[in-house]
């Protein structure tokens, strides 16, 4: 197609190019490790730049390239920990802290947040963060990770359960409640 | 808890995935049963906080073209609290939700904060301080703006400190730091009002928590309803 359409290829090449802060934040919420993300992100792009003249439906590229950041990802995963069980993998925990990067959290909530985000298992995490940062729809994030909406559902419930309780404990460790009998 | 309205169901609602019938059943529902609104308006406030916790991330360029990622927080939370909330009233629909023009200024509030209400009717001399954080310096803050809100504007403003979840922290008799300022406050100023959320005692009732409250607090059903009220009767919101 980017034989035939040569001005084709030049914007889908921006338009990809122009995915990567969303692309950078995604990664970062799965993984909480900057320098990880970057890479990821660089790897992603330049998968989403040599395959771009595939993509046949320009309105599609978001989830495309989303779907793409999420094999990298899961490459990743399985090259580091030499996971070969997917189904294993989803409810491996990582990084529980978020470590130094705390700091850059420019307000306490976030911190927190990231920091609860950090707690839950890897595929309600992938399934939390797609929902709510990039607000996809459940159909989408079904498709992007490959698996059925009933899936998709039951992950985010059971996310944002955890994600609540693990706030309200944060927050009873802070508040002197003091309980009677 | 309400065990009528399954989690996935609150989850599908504050998405916005349910199909436009379910989905105007729910809106009706947030009209009559308090218990659906505070859970969907927890649902959506938990969404809002994910969403803003990945706004700034390290090494982010804030690209100029595309900048969905700029969430100030407290407006993202109060936004997301006013949009669950206000959809059942349809005032998002009219797009009355706004920060209005008229109370972007509102006097004695130092910059930071942002003041929220329904622009159809507003009185900037009616302000509604909401805490919901047990964070001491938060609790002090929410003191600190009141005084001052109401020195501003002498005898002409009411106040109320509405708080919920960790924030009732503020008027209860055995957490509450300030309560010779408290005192103090209520009697200087008979315009201030303090309200608890009467669902937050309940759930910690319920929970085998001894909920005593300092003499100068009244309890309204719910935070959000107190709220609710309120703006629609031209209060203006600040979340603190």
């Amino acid at each position: 197609m980017s034989d035939t359409l040569p001005l084709f290829g030049f914007f889908a090449r921006k338009r990809v190019e122009g995915m990567r802060p969303r692309l950078l934040r995604l990664a970062y919420a799965w993984c909480h490790d900057i320098d990880l993300s970057n890479d990821l992100v660089q790897e992603a792009l330049t998968k989403g730049l040599t395959r771009s003249s595939q993509l046949r439906d320009a309105g599609a590229m978001e989830s495309w390239l989303f779907s793409i950041l999420n094999n990298c990802w899961r490459d990743h995963l399985r090259t580091r920990r030499e996971f070969t069980d997917i189904s294993e993998l989803d409810e491996v925990i990582f990084d529980p802290a978020p470590g130094p990067e705390k700091q850059y959290a420019s307000r306490q909530t976030a911190a927190r947040v990231r920091t609860a985000i950090a707690t839950l298992p890897m595929a309600q995490r992938q399934v939390i963060t797609l929902v709510d940062i990039e607000e996809l729809s459940y159909a989408e994030v079904a498709r992007i990770l490959e698996v059925p909406v009933g899936t998709i559902m039951s992950r985010l419930s059971r996310a944002r359960q955890a994600l609540k309780t693990s706030l309200q404990t944060e927050e009873l460790g802070r508040a002197p409640l003091r309980r009677v009998k | 808890m309400n065990k009528s309205v399954s989690p996935e169901y609150l989850n599908a609602f504050a998405d916005g995935e349910l199909a436009a019938d379910e989905r105007e059943r729910a809106m009706a529902q947030l009209e009559t049963d308090p218990d659906f609104k505070a859970r969907a308006c927890e649902a959506r406030m938990l969404k809002e906080q994910v969403k803003a916790a990945y706004a700034d991330i390290p090494g982010m360029i804030q690209s100029s073209s595309r900048t969905r990622l700029n969430p100030v927080w407290p407006k993202a939370v109060a936004a997301g609290l006013l949009l669950i909330t206000g959809l059942g009233s349809g005032w998002l629909m009219r797009g009355a939700i706004d920060v209005a023009p008229e109370v972007d200024r509102l006097a004695g509030l130092p910059g930071g904060y942002q003041p929220i209400s329904l622009s159809a009717q507003v009185d900037p001399n009616k302000v509604l301080l909401h805490l919901d954080s047990s964070d001491p310096h938060r609790l002090s803050t929410t003191l600190d703006l009141a005084e001052k809100m109401l020195n501003e504007r002498k005898g002409q403003r009411q106040l109320a400190i509405v708080v919920n979840t960790y924030g009732l922290n503020l008027l209860r008799q055995d957490t509450s730091t300030e309560q010779a300022r408290i005192h103090r406050l209520a009697e200087e100023h008979p315009s201030l009002s303090f309200i608890a959320c009467g669902q937050t005692i309940a759930r910690l009732k319920r929970e085998g928590v001894d909920v005593v409250l300092l003499p100068e607090t009244s309890v309204a059903s719910s935070a959000i309803n107190e709220i609710l009220n309120r703006m629609q009767k031209g209060w203006v919101y600040v979340r603190v």
